[in-house]
């Protein structure tokens, strides 16, 4: 027994190592966490199965944060990247965000290695069954072949794997990926220990052979010069160099192709319901498209290749469920691709999801110590919007096994915070992914201040070194020394001596000037929407609302499968009235005050 | 268990009439309506019953029970139409409150009805408005106001602005999907919606002065005929009248009937900067503090003296008059009277009669809280017109565009706490096509 909980401490189990394991591998070991990972299949670990992107709009946000908590996804896909821009550009640095292509297989490799040479970090192959849980706390996890992994926490970040199963026309495989077994057990012994699962979807379009393509006529899509990056030039690390960079191409539907789906579309698996499971609108397959807009008589389609040394080309804008013949027809009535071949089809994936409103803000189970879930588990799609939950999940187990402060990050701080805020407190009905309408602190979160907003945070946490948190200081204050010479003139002021510094470095100042004085009107639009004035107080996860004197059974119910933690965060949750919130205020400034009373006679 | 109060509150104004109606409302009201009835009567039918109370003999009484929602508050409601009378209604209270009510607190029925969606807030407000009207003018509004006018005109213009949020946003999270980016057409939009809310300002400024009792101070330099222009304009000796300058030491105030308007007429101390004494200084610091609190200041000055020193006043309306015109005349462009013969009186009135003529503008409904929201939406809708034509960043003029809509919203207090941006994400995948 002694041996087992030797075994046991302060060691951190990873389950999956796509982009939030990884993450969360990562920062729990660098926050001191003795890391296990247990992954299907090594060779697969950090896998970008659906398109070759990372970053874009509010998602680039994310990749910025990610590297300013010492995360991997940044450098990954600056090492990687074969095409990049940065979109928005006409509009304010706040909504600007880069978007690279990586090559696939090179940022796998570069996963793979980072996973293999991480100190800290251990890695065995196989399948998870069951977490093991005694006395409401994590004692470790089972895997499928019988063994037995102790950990004193557990991140679970199995992405689409929980029972994960793949749609294309009427043939169903369960999977969690093209060519993977999916994770089943896992799924019905979650729901076993009390998770709400829930059926959600998501879909990836066919891969066409590079050379069956005619880009004659189609439009180009080359680099930004300079190349974007999401690491700073002044990285203490420098950063890595540069892949050949690559075109992308735009082409788009006719109609012809709508009329060919339009006629086949009983042979989809999403509308002949075989799909339960509910689909991201923001990315709906070219069937959706075409039934919800069919007023429209085109669609765009983005010809992104997957890599330098692959012929793949992914056409990003088709996902589709439609069997593999019809994807084939309806693909070549697009001009360009007449004489696409396939290297494979597209595909529908429904997987199970846990309702995250069972989660705190650290990500960790409020009803189970030590089990934490990050990544597509938790509703959300996209790589960088698992990476970043990753990170945090990850950091806070580590935090957590060495008996440390844990890591949070407010709406105001950050996207990752926006974004795990809503899903505790809201949880999702179809994947959540980032958008920059969903931060109402937008303007001052921006991807050039990353660093600036999170490093102090991240220092503490221990998630990055003293010297690279002096770099960022150092930065700041040279920022603000030339925002400060811009001053009153604004941000499109002329700098008198602006050779003086490097240019990247003053277009950040001339963004932090840009926003000047909205930071507190922010604040106070936010303050007049949520009550002014009023206190943020602790609440208990296991308050009784139902018998709280004044507030609506509808109210009740509506925390009730919340179970916030703060009245701050109660005021989130929609459709909760001023009226229950004052009701809410006053319970717990009375337990407040029970509690310290107890504690002076105590 | 549901735990929502139930109040109880006397529904009618005063305990001296005939019938005094007590309004339980929330949960319980039925409930305690059964212990008090021995049973419900069928609802929303006025049924006669007798009260069990402490004293011995019944209370008769008519009762109409309206269960939720489709009651005024929206809870289950009982109004119990008994004896007027002080004694009466407290021992039907207490009876009601000791079965577990509690007493209402002011305007706490409208503000269930609030809560329960069954009044936005422009109409609760409406009613307490209507209940405290005192003139035929400001009943008329407050009528309007309960029947939803403003929140009507408010939810209309608050669409337009809701499609042009969501169309900037659009812009913003999803640029290569969505290509209506039509600058000129926002620009456009957005000189729409100033057009309407500074025509919004108009109406709500014309309504207030057709509202409220305006008060018109009479100021000018000592013995300038002040208080005889006053006693002739309320037509009775109502001011000291003397040669002396500097007579009046205080404010006097009446009351002046003009057509279907009233206004308080206020006659000052002369202002003067040398030779008076402690008192009169004290006067005229009075007389300063009316004029900046005036609707309308009438400076009047006498034809046989020269220019008086006139104090600066911000953002009041100023009517210049010349008194004394009998003696001769030096003002062009003034309005000349003479107090002591009464010629030009009628011009006078007829012109303080005019400053509530409305202009062809229809006078609108709307309390200050009103007003003040929907010139804050203006400010915002001016911000962001601005900065679109500066080409500040989209990011910028979706800012403003929001303010504006949720300055509309806090009119009609439909404003939810929850979260930002969810309620636009939803417009916007149900109007454009977004996706890669």
């Amino acid at each position: 027994m002694r041996h087992l909980q030797a075994l046991m401490q302060r060691r951190v189990i990873v389950v999956g190592a796509g982009h939030a394991g990884l993450e969360a591998a990562f920062a729990a070991a660098r926050v001191g966490a003795r890391v296990h990972v247990v992954t299907g299949r090594l060779d697969t670990v950090g896998q970008t199965p659906c398109n070759p992107s990372v970053g874009g709009i509010a998602k680039g946000h994310l990749v910025a944060e990610i590297d300013a908590l010492g995360g991997m996804m940044g450098r990954a896909a600056d090492a990687c990247a074969i095409h990049g821009r940065v979109l928005n550009r006409s509009k304010g640095p706040a909504v600007r965000a880069t978007r690279v292509q990586v090559d696939k297989a090179r940022y796998g490799v570069y996963a793979q290695t980072m996973l293999r040479q991480h100190p800290g970090v251990e890695t065995t192959e196989g399948l998870v069954a069951r977490v093991r849980v005694a006395g409401h706390r994590v004692q470790g996890v089972e895997l499928v072949d019988g063994s037995f992994i102790p950990g004193e926490a557990v991140v679970v970040t199995t992405g689409t794997f929980l029972a994960g199963v793949l749609h294309t026309g009427r043939t169903q495989t369960p999977g969690g990926r093209a060519g993977e077994p999916p994770a089943t057990e896992l799924s019905q012994h979650l729901a076993g220990l009390g998770f709400t699962l829930q059926r959600l979807k998501t879909g990836t379009p066919a891969r066409i052979d590079r050379c069956s393509i005619n880009y004659d006529g189609l439009e180009a899509q080359p680099s930004d010069d300079p190349f974007p990056r999401f690491t700073a030039p002044d990285d203490i690390e420098p950063p890595p160099p540069r892949l050949p960079d690559v075109h992308c191409h735009i082409t788009w539907t006719c109609p012809q192709t709508h009329e060919f789906i339009r006629e086949n579309l009983d042979k989809s698996a999403m509308y002949s319901g075989q799909i339960n499971g509910r689909g991201p609108r923001y990315c709906p397959s070219i069937e959706d498209k075409v039934v919800r807009f069919a007023g429209r008589d085109r669609h765009q389609v983005f010809l992104e290749p997957e890599g330098l040394d692959t012929r793949s080309v992914y056409p990003n804008g088709i996902s589709t469920s439609l069997p593999a013949d019809v994807q084939e027809a309806f693909i070549r009535t697009i001009p360009g691709l007449a004489q696409a071949q396939l290297l494979r089809p597209g595909y529908a994936v429904e997987y199970d999801a846990i309702d995250a409103r069972s989660l705190d803000h650290r990500l960790c189970s409020k009803d189970i110590a030590g089990l934490y879930f990050a990544g597509q588990i938790n509703g959300t799609s996209g790589y960088e919007e698992a990476g970043a939950q990753g990170l945090v999940a990850g950091a806070n187990a580590g935090l957590a096994v060495a008996r440390k402060e844990p890591l949070t990050i407010a709406r105001d701080q950050g996207y990752t915070g926006v974004m795990i805020d809503d899903l505790v407190t809201q949880g999702c009905d179809e994947p959540y992914r980032m958008f920059t309408s969903r931060a109402e602190y937008r303007l001052v979160l921006r991807e050039d201040n990353a660093d600036a907003r999170l490093s102090e945070l991240a220092h503490a946490a221990g998630l990055i070194a003293t010297a690279r948190y002096q770099r960022v200081c150092a930065r700041r204050a040279t920022i603000d020394e030339i925002a400060g010479k811009l001053g009153r003139g604004g941000a499109r002021a002329e700098l008198p001596d602006a050779g003086q510094y490097p240019a990247w470095l003053v277009e950040r100042a001339r963004a932090q000037v840009c926003y000047a004085g909205y930071l507190e009107r922010q604040a106070r639009e936010i303050r007049r929407i949520r009550g002014e004035g009023t206190q943020d107080l602790p609440l208990a996860v296991d308050t009784n609302y139902h018998e709280l004197s004044g507030l609506s059974h509808e109210a009740a119910d509506r925390l009730a499968r919340v179970r916030p933690t703060s009245t701050a965060q109660a005021a989130r949750i929609p459709g909760m009235t001023p009226a229950s919130l004052m009701c809410l205020w006053a319970h717990a400034r009375q337990q407040q005050r029970q509690q310290r009373e107890q504690s002076s006679t105590g | 268990m549901n735990h929502n109060p139930t109040i109880v509150g006397i529904a009618t104004g005063t305990p001296d009439g005939g019938v005094s109606v007590v309004r339980i409302s929330g949960p319980q009201a039925g409930p305690i309506a059964v212990e008090l009835l021995g049973k419900l009567p069928k609802p929303r039918r006025l049924t006669f019953a007798r009260l069990a109370l402490k004293s011995r003999a019944p209370e008769e009484a008519l009762v109409a029970w309206m269960p939720g929602p489709a009651s005024f508050t929206g809870e289950d409601v009982v109004e119990l139409h008994v004896h007027a009378g002080l004694a009466n209604t407290r021992e039907v209270t207490e009876a009601i409150l000791a079965h577990g009510a509690v007493a209402a607190g002011p305007g706490e029925f409208s503000r269930q009805a609030f809560a329960n969606g069954k009044l936005s807030l422009d109409q609760a407000e409406g009613i307490a408005a209507l209940i405290g009207a005192q003139t035929q003018a400001a009943l008329h509004q407050a009528r309007r106001l309960v029947a939803g006018e403003l929140g009507r005109a408010v939810d209309e213009l608050r669409t337009n602005v809701w499609q042009l949020l969501c169309e900037v946003e659009a812009n913003l999270d999803f640029p290569e999907d969505v290509d209506t980016n039509d600058q000129q057409r926002w620009h456009a939009e957005l000189t729409e919606f100033e057009t309407t809310l500074k025509a919004w300002g108009r109406r709500f400024e014309q309504g207030r002065r057709a509202r409220e009792c305006a008060r018109f101070v009479l100021a000018g330099p000592p013995n300038a005929g002040k208080s005889a222009l006053f006693n002739r304009l309320i037509g009775r000796g109502r001011s000291i009248v003397s040669n002396t300058p500097g007579t009046t030491r205080d404010y006097v105030e009446a009351t002046l009937e003009l057509g279907p308007h009233r206004a308080t007429l206020v006659d000052t101390a002369g202002v003067r900067s040398h030779g008076a004494d402690a008192i009169e200084v004290e006067g005229i610091d009075r007389s300063h503090e009316q004029m900046s609190g005036a609707d309308l200041v009438i400076w009047v000055e006498s034809a046989t003296e020269a220019d008086g020193a006139q104090p600066s006043l911000k953002g009041v309306e100023v009517l210049r008059v010349e008194n004394k015109r009998d003696l001769g005349q030096t003002r062009d462009r003034w309005i000349g009277v003479s107090a002591s013969t009464g010629h030009g009186c009628d011009r006078l009135l007829a012109k303080l009669e005019g400053w509530f003529a409305s202009d062809g503008i229809d006078p609108w409904i709307g309390l200050a809280r009103h007003r003040d929201r929907a010139h804050d939406a203006l400010e915002a809708v001016v911000e962001a017109k601005q900065l679109l034509q500066d080409n500040a960043g989209l990011e910028l003029v979706a800012f403003s565009i929001d303010v504006v809509r949720r300055r509309l919203d806090e009119i009609t207090g439909r404003s939810d706490v929850g979260p930002v941006g969810t309620e636009v994400l939803h417009a916007i995948f149900g109007q454009f096509c977004i996706g890669k």
